[in-house]
């Protein structure tokens, strides 16, 4: 026997438009079916067999294939841009519905998907974010993970932040605005995991002197061409275990890290975790008295939220904060916990956004992220009173 | 060319298949059994992609019977056919 998945959620894409078409989102799975009005009833009694004729438009689509920043919603959007429905019959409609978890036979048997994937080719178990981006990239798109890490953040001579999409938006455009405030001539700062020097260079220009490290020997090349300022880079791989005990101790005033910080809390290969009580150590170490620990880290809250609703005045749902089976940063607390643990002090809190027009990308992503940051900054110092 | 020859060729080049008999080593779910990881994976299907002149769709890889070495070699004649 058939019965409606209880994870669903079905809305007008297009109201205005096309009020003729249904998204049908399982929230979990994030699957998705556009449908005419007529296939709620088939929801509601899947087993009642019709004759009758039924619109759908296959509107699932790897979203995320545009960018961790891009529109996380895994589907066409636009109902203008569905094109014509298939027209099917009530057997293959159940069969679409299934396919998409819209319909499950069994409760239980659902439920057991939602754990990691074996392999890349495993579409049984739903696995974890990562997964799925490495399973849709390497084994179905064959592109290259590391290529597309960096088309998705910069420009293609990876020169600059890109402006067409939330990193520029949001955390390119608080940057200019944040950095200014910190960076002072001659403050001696780390920039951990700083790619091909771009935000490193920004802080070089405001006259702070810089090392970026960074493990892909392509990149730290790359940004030691174009040092400008007082900026060196070298390759530094934080996974290897000891790779900053040559840097001298006490040696920095701020240590900055960005969209990094979260694979030691959800690390991006399950039962791998890396060594976080160690790098709270090494930036202890790394600090001189009074230095100051930043990351800018995904939001825990609102960072690969569906996009829903009207792109003026989107909305989003949540499925999980706490217990973390798919998304790929920690809860607040969790982040936070074991740097106070090690003597840290909360010293600043920020949560960027971006303008809520702004003309260089997409209504909704603007909207969106101008109500919910999809960023957040830490700033932490050494408890002095107690060190 | 025949394809049971060169897949096992190709397996046995990975450090072989369990099983002694040609018949256990086709039953292998060569995934499950970690002859093949993840990022093997890749380099496998280019292989068989380059030696049988076929392309493997996204619904052929992720098909139960890419799972098991007799399903391949399967999935893999049955697109040698469709090319032909």
């Amino acid at each position: 026997m058939s019965q409606i998945c209880p994870d669903i959620l079905s809305f007008p894409e297009s109201p205005a438009t096309h009020p003729d078409r249904w998204v049908l989102m399982n929230v979990h799975t994030r699957q998705c079916l556009g449908a005419g009005p007529e296939v709620l009833a088939v929801l509601a009694e899947p087993d009642v067999v019709t004759t009758a004729t039924y619109r759908v438009w296959k509107i699932w689509r790897f979203s995320h294939i545009d960018g961790l920043l891009a529109d996380p919603s895994r589907y066409k959007r636009d109902a203008a841009t569905w094109g014509e429905p298939e027209r099917v019959d009530h057997a293959t409609l159940v069969k679409m519905l299934k396919d998409q978890c819209l319909l499950i036979d069994d409760l239980e048997a659902y439920r057991a998907r939602f754990d990691f994937k074996k392999t890349l080719l495993d579409r049984q178990r739903f696995g974890t974010y990562h997964q799925q981006l490495g399973q849709q990239l390497i084994a179905f798109e064959r592109r290259d993970p590391s290529a597309w890490w960096l088309q998705q953040k910069f420009t293609p001579d990876l020169a600059a932040i890109r402006q067409d999409n939330l990193y520029g938006a949001v955390q390119d455009r608080f940057l200019d605005e944040w950095l200014p405030k910190r960076m002072t001539p001659g403050l001696r700062v780390l920039d951990l995991g700083c790619g091909a020097g771009t935000i490193a260079q920004k802080m070089a220009r405001l006259g702070a002197s810089v090392l970026g490290v960074d493990p892909n020997p392509d990149y730290i090349r790359l940004a030691t061409e174009r040092a400008e300022g007082d900026a060196t880079f070298q390759v530094l791989d934080l996974n290897t275990p000891g790779a900053l005990d040559a840097l001298p101790a006490a040696s920095f005033d701020c240590i900055y890290m960005s969209d990094a910080l979260l694979f030691y809390f959800v690390p991006y290969e399950p039962g791998k975790p890396l060594d976080l009580a160690r790098f709270i150590a090494d930036v202890k170490r790394l600090l001189k008295p009074g230095g100051s620990f930043l990351s800018l880290e995904p939001h825990p809250v609102f960072y690969v939220q569906p996009w829903l609703g009207d792109p003026s005045r989107p909305f989003t749902v949540m499925t999980e904060y706490l217990h973390t089976h798919w998304r790929i940063n920690p809860p607040l607390a969790v982040l936070a916990r074991p740097f106070l643990e090690a003597g840290f002090v909360i010293t600043g809190v920020e949560e960027p956004a971006s303008q809520r027009d702004n003309p260089q990308v997409p209504q909704r992503d603007a909207a969106f992220a101008s109500e919910f940051p999809v960023w957040l900054l830490l700033e932490m110092k050494l408890d002095t009173a107690q060190a | 060319m025949n394809v049971t020859q060169t897949v096992l060729e190709f397996f046995d080049s990975r450090g072989g298949l369990p099983g002694s008999t040609q018949d256990e080593k086709l039953a292998c779910a060569y995934l499950d059994a970690k002859v093949i990881d993840s990022m093997g994976i890749i380099d496998m299907v280019s292989h068989f992609e380059d030696s049988f002149g076929i392309r493997f769709e996204a619904d052929d890889l992720q098909s139960e019977e890419f799972q098991t070495v007799r399903g391949l070699i399967s999935v893999i004649e049955k697109l040698r056919a469709t090319a032909a």
